[in-house]
């Protein structure tokens, strides 16, 4: 009984969520902090959350050496914002750097250029960005320095996703699809919030 | 990272720090009272069986451990390990109860709060302390967390990873209380319930660990979401996993099948020689 009774509890609180408006995506909203950060953008600017008000912000915590995940994310998040029905100008990709090390300011630009004008790269201290992760339950790691100086990170691959107004709305995963994100992301921006 | 940085506090928590400071407060207390009345009472084993178990729930929930837990799933299994097995376990041996010698003057006694409280309260205990229920309970509430969406909203939410980890604490108290609480002396009453519980248990946890570390593709993508603490690759994190849920938390269970035959053992030597 008391089993049953924390399942209900606990399907209770996850579809809390959901109840308002059904998404593809996990929908985050309430679950996660809205976005708030201090940082240095891809052309050595102070920014905040602030600065990107009225755009649907797409946030991805990656490393511009990734082999893997943060390519392909970004692929695929390009290829989706070409397909978005309204003006892709009103969303905004922030990359953010897990490897200040490595990822200067120069090379953060280098980088976001090849994906569009959307993809913003922002860096900052690693404790500033460990205080940002850490507020969206995510982290990184380094794994040993081999005799080139090279060096494995592990990182979120997650998209988080708020709206104008800078709130938590939507989870992308790995495992989600182009066509759900696309979906969501379509009815996030043309629901006006 | 020096000591300090792996002692602090990944978030800290007001409500934790008060009851690990309070229950250490008033278990040495009554430890001291037993002490002054009783002056050959042993309790060094006592002690340091309840120390230990406090001070190890204290390291898995509030320290760098708490971090890698949340960020690595074998982590993870390691802190339910110790939250839901061995703390709780070392201190119901470590005699818990002694806690409730050590309470303040001022403390409400439960036989003087109103009936609203007491006999829900006294209800809902009987039923989750029911040895059919309670071993139900102890294996139900791993599985649960484990189930991968629920584990996912556990991980990504703060709070619900608070109700987690308070939730398993809380059975593991509840679960080795009855089994290895003060009420049973090693009576062949509830000797046989006690041996079948602790069999219950062992199958199940054998079964779900032996399915984490054999299951060749990834159960809990929440790690890849939020990240790991280092990098690994998310199956090996998951066989590690897997291993820490089947042998050492089974062999936990063991332990708690041994230590209730040692009481059965013991009390029967005790009344053949009152007989002698």
């Amino acid at each position: 009984m008391i089993k049953r009774f924390m399942v209900l509890c606990i399907l209770l609180t996850l579809f809390a969520c959901a109840k308002t408006e059904p998404t593809r995506l996990t929908n985050i909203t309430g679950l996660i902090p809205d976005l708030t950060f201090e940082l240095t953008d891809e052309n050595g600017n102070k920014v905040t959350e602030k600065n990107y008000l009225g755009y649907t912000v797409a946030v991805f915590f990656g490393f511009t050496s990734c082999p893997e995940i943060c390519p392909t994310t970004m692929h695929q998040l390009s290829a989706i914002l070409k397909k978005v029905d309204t003006n892709a100008s009103k969303v905004k990709v922030l990359f953010i750097s897990v490897d200040p090390e490595r990822d200067s300011v120069e090379k953060l630009k280098n980088y976001t250029a090849i994906f569009g004008d959307a993809f913003i790269g922002l860096r900052g201290d690693e404790t500033d960005i460990k205080e940002m992760t850490k507020r969206y339950r995510v982290t990184f790691g380094y794994g040993d320095t081999d005799d080139e100086g090279n060096y494995e990170v592990s990182h979120s691959g997650a998209v988080f996703i708020f709206d104008k107004k800078a709130k938590a709305r939507l989870l992308a995963t790995q495992s989600s699809s182009s066509e759900d994100i696309l979906f969501d992301l379509n009815n996030l921006i043309n629901s006006g919030s | 990272m020096n000591l300090l940085d792996y002692l602090k506090p990944w978030d800290f928590s007001v409500i934790f720090v008060l009851s690990f400071l309070l229950l250490g407060w008033f278990y040495t207390k009554g430890l001291a009272d037993i002490k002054k009345s009783q002056r050959n009472a042993k309790t060094y084993w006592q002690a340091l069986s309840f120390y230990i178990g406090l001070i190890s729930i204290y390291a898995v929930s509030h320290t760098y451990l708490d971090y890698l837990a949340q960020y690595m799933f074998w982590v993870h299994r390691f802190q339910h390990l110790v939250l839901h097995h061995l703390a709780p376990l070392l201190m119901v041996l470590g005699g818990i109860e002694i806690c409730a010698k050590g309470l303040p003057t001022w403390w409400p006694k439960w036989t003087i709060l109103p009936l609203v409280i007491k006999w829900p309260s006294e209800r809902l205990y009987r039923l989750i302390q029911h040895p059919i229920v309670a071993p139900f309970l102890f294996v139900g509430l791993i599985y649960l967390w484990l189930i991968p969406d629920i584990h996912f909203a556990a991980m990504l939410s703060q709070t619900l990873y608070y109700v987690m980890n308070w939730s398993m604490l809380l059975d593991g108290f509840l679960f080795w209380w009855l089994v290895l609480g003060p009420d049973w002396h090693g009576e062949a009453k509830g000797f046989k319930t006690r041996i079948i519980m602790m069999l219950v248990v062992v199958i199940p946890q054998q079964l779900l660990g032996a399915y984490l570390t054999l299951t060749d593709s990834v159960i809990y993508d929440v790690y890849d979401v939020c990240g790991r603490a280092w990098p690994i690759s998310p199956l090996v994190d998951q066989i590690y996993g897997g291993i820490v849920t089947w042998i050492p938390a089974s062999m936990m269970s063991v332990l708690g099948l041994v230590l209730v035959l040692r009481r059965r053992l013991n009390f029967q030597k005790r009344v053949g020689y009152k007989n002698d």
